[in-house]
């Protein structure tokens, strides 16, 4: 029995870390590397949902244009919709959340580096602007969404059985982690975030378009976010106002897992998730698990400011 | 633009204890009368909504309301116009400060409802959770001074404890941000859980009316007055701390608090009382709009959104002036109210509108803008022409 409880815990741990790795990951090169704040990111992953909803459900086509013509003033039909799966999905997500990431770095986020707070601000309007605007378009109901056949199955493992889903987001997890290592640190372009992101002045002067840096980064961080939030579409559901539920945390893990060391965002997640993994299994409630856990996280912060890896800097701000 | 600010703030280091205080010479008199005329002007137009909506059923309660929100805008300010802590979990203490009204006046009308002494018969939640009896340490908060007393109270230690530890470790800009709105989420999700004591995600709706010495608050001009009195009193309060000497110590710790600390201030210390300051004010604030309001949920008043967007009240009134707080509170309430009304759909694009145009194009605010103005104004058109000696 003791086995069972201990396998099960583990497992839990390890997809709940697996979700905040890949809620986290994005900011964690936006906030933790570039130093943005993008209250945002959890509309990124939200966009993501419903960028797997356009894809997958028969009936999204058809609303987003009775919705669009409603707004005009006319009446346009179509019968026309998509019926795709999550494989699809994914990619497709991806494509579409970095291009919205890069007209709101090209847009707004730009203008305002170096007032880290007036960022946290304007994008938090951003954010407000998003979910109206897709409230309006498709609804405010959920969105609940099929996970593909190959995947809907359990992996029955002694006393407990593994929803192949969860592994499934493990290792996607695992691939959009090999994925930023490789861009950041094996490519010329990682390079440049690097020296980018070290030294502006000098890497301007060395001839880098910092400013195109900065952009792609965060289009490609805000893919990264496109991807869990279609996800996590499969995993829960979707709806307009998802994104706040998620930022919260994702912010707390990149804090926790230390701001600049690129995979303390993946110790944080571990460590989070691991702890929220043994808390719910004293508690038994789940949403007081999640309190008890953030409650530790703060003082943790509270008493570690720098984090688990700490970048050797004085003053956290 | 940082060192600039902190000499205009004019301080000098503390004084050395044995030193008599004469950094300030008392003020004379007349120096203080347009402060005296500010203050009775400000009076005078809180009771133009009385005289003019005095019938009206649907606009007097929104403005009282909104004059709740201002006093709770003024413990935003306090902390980020003045301190330059942008703290996104006001909501707590505020929060905090209307569950405890909350509590009284839902014992209250179960007591009314079911008879027996306010504090023992059970309330609507309770029931519907299946609770035996009222839990012993809500009991007591039937009474409504106790109630009021707890509001204030325990936002201060909240806000004093974390602001102490807080602070000490230096903990400041956007991570005390985050850290703060971390805590309202945790608090918030707390209260959503544990419906059979504090009635869930619906919150305690249809709540008693206000009573005070034996009189209870029917009409809503009387609750005007109470709401708009508190005002008053809560901004002069303010007033008086942030033209104190203590209130150039903060403006000197947002415009740069490194250049503070040297000059001896023990700017942690500042901080943590400004932060308990505030924390009550925002208690406070949030046990009149429970009173006001006579309902009370998590969403509207602990979720992480209204914490936000009073801060971006006090950004469109203009930070770090009281009665920027206050206008634009007002104004953004009203138009918010007007816009519903008008528009349904149309409001949170708006309101997420006006987040990015204060912080890109108005960044001091309505009130910041006007005094631009008038200095430039002032500039083209010299005050006292007499005195403009021209060359011989």
């Amino acid at each position: 029995m003791i086995g069972t409880n201990l396998a099960e815990t583990l497992f839990n741990s390890l997809s709940f870390s697996s979700i905040l790795i890949l809620t986290a990951l994005g900011l964690a090169i936006t906030f933790g590397v570039m130093r943005v704040i993008n209250m945002a990111h959890g509309e990124m992953l939200m966009l993501g949902a419903y960028t797997a909803y356009v894809i997958e459900d028969r009936h999204a086509l058809p609303t987003l244009v009775r919705s669009l013509g409603q707004l005009f003033g006319q009446d346009w039909q179509t019968s026309f919709g998509l019926e795709l799966n999550l494989f699809v999905a994914i990619p497709a997500a991806f494509l579409f959340v970095s291009a919205v990431g890069y007209l709101l770095e090209v847009s707004l986020i730009r203008h305002l580096y170096g007032r880290p707070l007036d960022t946290l601000l304007a994008t938090w309007g951003v954010s407000l602007i998003l979910q109206q605007v897709v409230k309006l378009l498709f609804g405010a109901d959920l969105k609940a969404m099929h996970i593909p056949e190959v995947l809907d199955n359990a992996i029955p493992l002694g006393g407990f059985s593994i929803p192949l889903y969860r592994v499934f987001i493990v290792g996607v997890t695992a691939l959009c982690l090999l994925a930023v290592y490789l861009w950041f640190y094996k490519t010329s372009f990682g390079l440049q975030i690097r020296a980018v992101t070290q030294n502006r002045q000098m890497a301007a002067a060395l001839g880098i378009s910092t400013r195109r840096v900065d952009a792609l980064t965060f289009a490609f961080a805000s893919g990264l976010a496109g991807v869990a939030g279609c996800i996590f579409a499969h995993l829960y559901t979707a709806k307009y106002n998802m994104g706040p539920d998620y930022v919260v945390e994702a912010f707390m893990t990149v804090i926790t897992g230390g701001m600049g060391a690129l995979f303390g965002s993946v110790a944080g997640g571990l460590v989070i998730g691991t702890g929220e993994g043994i808390v719910e299994k004293i508690l038994v409630n789940a949403t007081m698990a999640k309190v008890v856990v953030l409650l530790l996280v703060i003082v943790f912060i509270l008493f570690r400011p720098a984090g688990i890896f700490a970048p050797k800097e004085r003053a956290y701000d | 633009m940082t060192e600039k600010h902190a000499t205009a703030t004019g301080l000098v280091p503390p004084a050395a204890k044995s030193a008599p205080p004469s950094v300030h010479a008392p003020a004379p008199l007349l120096a203080k009368l347009p402060t005296v005329l500010g203050l009775l002007l400000f009076v005078a137009a809180l009771a133009v909504p009385v005289l003019l909506f005095a019938d009206d059923r649907y606009w007097l309660p929104i403005i009282t309301r909104s004059l709740a929100i201002a006093i709770f805008a003024l413990s935003v300010d306090l902390v980020w116009g003045y301190t330059g802590l942008l703290s996104l979990g006001q909501g707590l203490y505020f929060g905090l400060g209307a569950y405890m009204v909350a509590y009284a006046l839902n014992l209250q009308k179960a007591a009314q409802e079911r008879g027996g002494a306010p504090g023992t018969a059970l309330t609507d939640f309770m029931i519907a959770c299946r609770v035996e009896e009222v839990p012993a340490w809500m009991a007591p908060l039937a009474n409504i001074w106790l109630a009021v007393a707890l509001a204030i109270l325990l936002p201060t230690i909240v806000a004093t404890l974390f602001g102490y530890v807080a602070f000490r470790v230096r903990i400041k800009g956007v991570f005390f941000s985050l850290i703060t709105q971390a805590m309202t989420l945790a608090v918030f999700t707390f209260v959503v859980n544990q419906q059979p004591y504090t009635g869930g995600i619906v919150g305690m709706p249809g709540l008693a009316r206000l009573e005070l010495f034996g009189h209870r608050f029917n009409s809503q001009v009387e609750m005007y007055w109470l709401i708009a009195g508190s005002l008053v009193v809560c901004f002069a309060l303010c007033l008086g701390l942030v033209r104190s000497k203590f209130g150039k110590v903060l403006t000197a710790i947002r415009d740069n608090e490194t250049r503070t600390l040297a000059l001896g201030y023990d700017t942690a210390m500042y901080k943590t009382f400004v932060f308990a300051a505030a924390g009550a004010l925002a208690g406070f604030a949030g046990a009149l709009y429970t009173a006001v309001q006579r309902t009370v949920g998590p969403e509207e008043v602990l979720g992480i959104g209204f914490s936000i967007e009073i801060v971006i009240l006090v950004a469109v009134g203009g930070r770090g002036t009281l009665i920027g707080a206050v206008i634009g509170t007002l104004l953004v309430m009203l138009g918010k109210t007007y816009i519903n009304n008008e528009l349904k759909q149309a409001w949170p694009i708006i309101l997420g509108g006006l987040f990015i145009l204060v912080v890109v194009f108005l960044p001091e605010g309505i009130v910041g803008f006007l005094r631009h103005a008038l200095v430039r104004l002032r500039k083209l058109w010299p005050r006292n022409r007499s005195l403009v000696v021209s060359p011989r």
